[in-house]
């Protein structure tokens, strides 16, 4: 199955999409079923996919990444889980979410310190949703409270990728009434605690913690920005993240669209491969055309944000169209590989259980609804 | 509506382009919508189209049309579409399937005999393919062509053919070697006032009242022999070229009349009120719009990018097809959605959903079913 041509990717955006496809198939496919089953994070791999230049493509230079565009990251986060999902999502979370707050919040030392060790292959985390709020983030009741020099965070965060794996979390804790604001947590801060979290659906082989924040005090500058405004920043990010993972939702579809296609060349029944069906073949061009659908609107997005015209519904209609597109074009595949489709032998149900989260993370299905209306009417 | 930052990545030629046909059909076509819906062919707005430049529009000036690129030729019938579903098929038919065969396999004689007067709008054309025995399978023609002196002789019957009435001009397809299968096909190009050539009644259709169908039949229509189009026997390609590209054509008109779905569906919403508040507060009406909008752009970004292909001369029947597919479902889903938010007054004629509706299950049907596309598309990924 070649990569999905495109007419306005340009050669060095080719053999970047082809540099993250030939690792993904090299290196990350080997290993992928297993890691599924064992729920084991590839460090190791994800350090070679840095010295490769594939994390922290969208970062500047001077913090180590490839001074390029979101449009870049999208293409490597397609290629990468197109072959395994987690993988993808891990660089995903912590440089599209983590990152990508440091990085907004805007002070240079801050990144210097915080940002370039991810473009290096250490991870960040991201810590927003607690165990009673989730869409309603504004909602969220863990605090920070000033003493002296010191912060004093308390609190519990719900679902945080990299939990236990971070050289950095990015906190947001209330710090007042009606105020946000968000801190830099590293490994060895004491009053911290990370429980993994066990018996996921999918995305098994990406860290996932419950993280228990008590008396855990931080010096002075840590606290991210200025005060207050951690929580319009953590929407701003998760507004940009939304690109890169509706750009792994294209590749999980595509990886079980690849699965489907080999299958059915294959498989034969009545005699013939069911690829000659006139409705499997029906079904796997349905695939197809979703996919492609949703592709356009992850490159859309891209393209229009790295050309300083970014825009929040076009991102938010990318992240729910292809979430929506992946789960549908993985369950076809596990139909379309009948029996074997409900195996961990055959990867379609990996993409599917690895897909079903994404209609849920980073803004659920509902909110994109909710907020794609909102625009849609007039609204800001 | 406007397109919200997609302007950012058009070039200011095609921002102007659509501008200017936004106007004219806010303006002229707008008016006259419902009218042309209720079956009167829109004599006055298609020679209005011709005096703007828009019923050739990729044809470059030398042979008397506007020149433009794809993209802007997509965008263009987005808007008319948007406004005036029968007027969209004029539109579609000369420039998408009777001006485009003739300028890529026309000889300069023929270009200049019946290109230029066809793009600059002075004659109107239609495209004659399918049969009664004969749609997706276009290898069953049955109209034959027969060599005779220094013409052809045509007989035969065509199908649901758009613009036939009106029609000067007829591009037809012809079995020249019925042995050969597809490969016996030959394209001609005919006159519509000549001895042998019948145009049937218009037939009365789901929708599209404005833009006539109808039968052709032909007892022996002579056509000269200088009116063969590319080779003897270059038929089928020549048909199934053009409906590769036309396609962009028709997934832009998807994109059209689903749009004015959502524009008419968020209008309406934000003026009807139940249970003390527009029903625009209420989430199942917030959700569908949701579904419409993210559709109506996904689908506008398939079209865009095939037409970009098709410009820089990449293949791109694969893309063509599956744009022309996501988009009139989108347009029919659209449609059946757009009423339902209106509620009774959707189903009415004096709202304007409903037309979009009935408009849009043709393109789900026309230049290639979604079935053989998607077996298209399939093919495509298999072999």
């Amino acid at each position: 199955m070649p990569i999905d041509t495109h007419p306005e990717l340009s050669e060095e955006q080719s053999a970047l999409q082809e540099l993250a496809r030939d690792f993904a198939q090299s290196r990350l496919a080997p290993g992928a079923a297993e890691r599924d089953r064992s729920g084991a994070f590839p460090a190791e791999l994800y350090r070679e996919a840095a010295g490769l230049g594939l994390i922290g493509l969208n970062f500047p230079e001077r913090f180590g990444g490839g001074g390029l565009g979101i449009f870049e990251a999208a293409l490597v986060l397609e290629q990468l889980a197109r072959v395994d999902g987690s993988f993808a999502l891990t660089l995903g979370a912590s440089c599209g979410l983590a990152g990508a707050h440091i990085l907004r919040a805007g002070i240079e030392e801050q990144a210097a310190r915080w940002l370039s060790p991810l473009t290096q292959g250490e991870l960040g985390a991201w810590a927003l949703t607690e165990p009673s709020s989730g869409s309603d983030a504004a909602a969220l009741s863990c605090r920070a409270e000033r003493e002296g020099d010191f912060w004093e965070l308390t609190g519990s965060k719900m679902f945080i990728s990299q939990g236990s794996l971070f050289s950095v979390m990015v906190v947001m804790a209330r710090t007042g009434e009606g105020r946000i604001s968000a801190f830099a947590v590293e490994p060895g801060d004491a009053g911290r605690e990370s429980l993994p979290i066990h018996g996921k659906l999918g995305m098994r082989s990406m860290d996932t913690a419950e993280v228990v924040f008590e008396g855990c005090r931080l010096p002075a500058d840590r606290l991210l920005g200025a005060e207050g405004e951690g929580f319009s920043r953590a929407m701003a990010t998760l507004g940009g993240g939304r690109v890169g993972v509706a750009a792994v939702c294209c590749g999980l579809g595509q990886g079980a669209l690849d699965a489907a296609l080999a299958y059915a060349k294959e498989r034969e029944a009545f005699g013939r491969p069911i690829s000659d069906f006139g409705g499997v073949r029906a079904q796997l061009a349905d695939c197809a055309i979703a996919l492609a659908a949703g592709r356009g609107l992850v490159y859309q997005a891209a393209k229009l944000s790295d050309s300083g015209n970014a825009n929040r519904s076009l991102a938010a209609k990318a992240k729910l169209f292809s979430s929506e597109a992946a789960l549908r074009v993985c369950d076809r595949s596990i139909q379309l590989h009948g029996g074997y489709g409900y195996t961990d032998e055959f990867p379609a149900n990996r993409f599917w259980r690895d897909a079903r989260l994404l209609t849920i993370g980073e803004g659920a299905s509902e909110v994109m609804r909710n907020l794609i209306s909102r625009y849609a009417f007039g609204g800001e | 509506m406007e397109i919200r930052g997609m302007d950012a990545l058009l070039s200011e030629d095609q921002i102007m382009i659509r501008g200017m046909v936004r106007d004219f059909c806010r303006d002229e076509v707008a008016p006259l919508a419902a009218e042309t819906d209720a079956g009167r062919f829109p004599a006055g707005l298609v020679e209005r189209m011709a005096g703007l430049g828009l019923l050739g529009m990729t044809v470059p000036a030398e042979w008397g049309g506007s020149g433009v690129d794809e993209v802007a030729a997509a965008l263009a019938m987005e808007e008319v579409s948007a406004v005036c579903p029968s007027l969209s098929v004029v539109f579609s038919v000369q420039n998408a399937l009777v001006c485009p065969p003739i300028l890529a396999f026309g000889s300069a004689e023929q270009k200049q005999a019946f290109l230029k007067p066809l793009a600059s709008g002075e004659k109107l054309g239609c495209f004659a393919l399918t049969e009664p025995g004969a749609g997706s399978d276009v290898s069953a023609l049955k109209t034959s062509a027969k060599r005779g002196g220094d013409h052809w002789r045509i007989d035969g019957a065509k199908r649901f053919i758009s613009n036939g009435r009106e029609a000067d001009l007829c591009l037809l397809f012809a079995m020249t070697d019925p042995s050969a299968r597809h490969r016996g096909i030959s394209a001609f190009i005919a006159e519509t006032a000549s001895p042998g050539f019948e145009a049937g009644r218009a037939e009365e259709k789901l929708g599209l009242g404005g833009s006539s169908v109808c039968d052709l039949r032909f007892e022996g229509l002579e056509v000269p022999e200088g009116n063969l189009l590319g080779e003897e026997g270059q038929g089928f390609e020549i048909a199934m070229k053009t409906l590769d590209a036309s396609r962009i054509g028709v997934a832009a008109q998807g994109v059209g009349f689903a749009r004015a779905c959502l524009e008419a569906s968020i209008g309406y919403a934000r003026e009807r009120e139940t249970f003390g508040v527009p029903i625009s507060e209420h989430q199942p009406i917030q959700w569908k719009v949701a579904d419409m909008a993210t559709g109506v752009e996904a689908a506008r970004l398939l079209y865009l990018k095939a037409a970009r292909m098709k410009e820089a001369g990449l293949p791109f029947s694969a893309e063509a097809a599956m744009a022309k597919v996501f988009a009139s479902d989108l347009a029919q889903r659209a449609g059946a959605e757009a009423v339902q938010i209106h509620g009774g007054s959707g189903y009415m004629r004096e709202y304007p959903v409903e037309k979009f509706y009935r408009a849009a299950k043709a393109t789900q049907i026309y230049e290639g079913t979604n079935e053989i596309l998607r077996d298209v598309i399939a093919k495509n990924l298999i072999d």
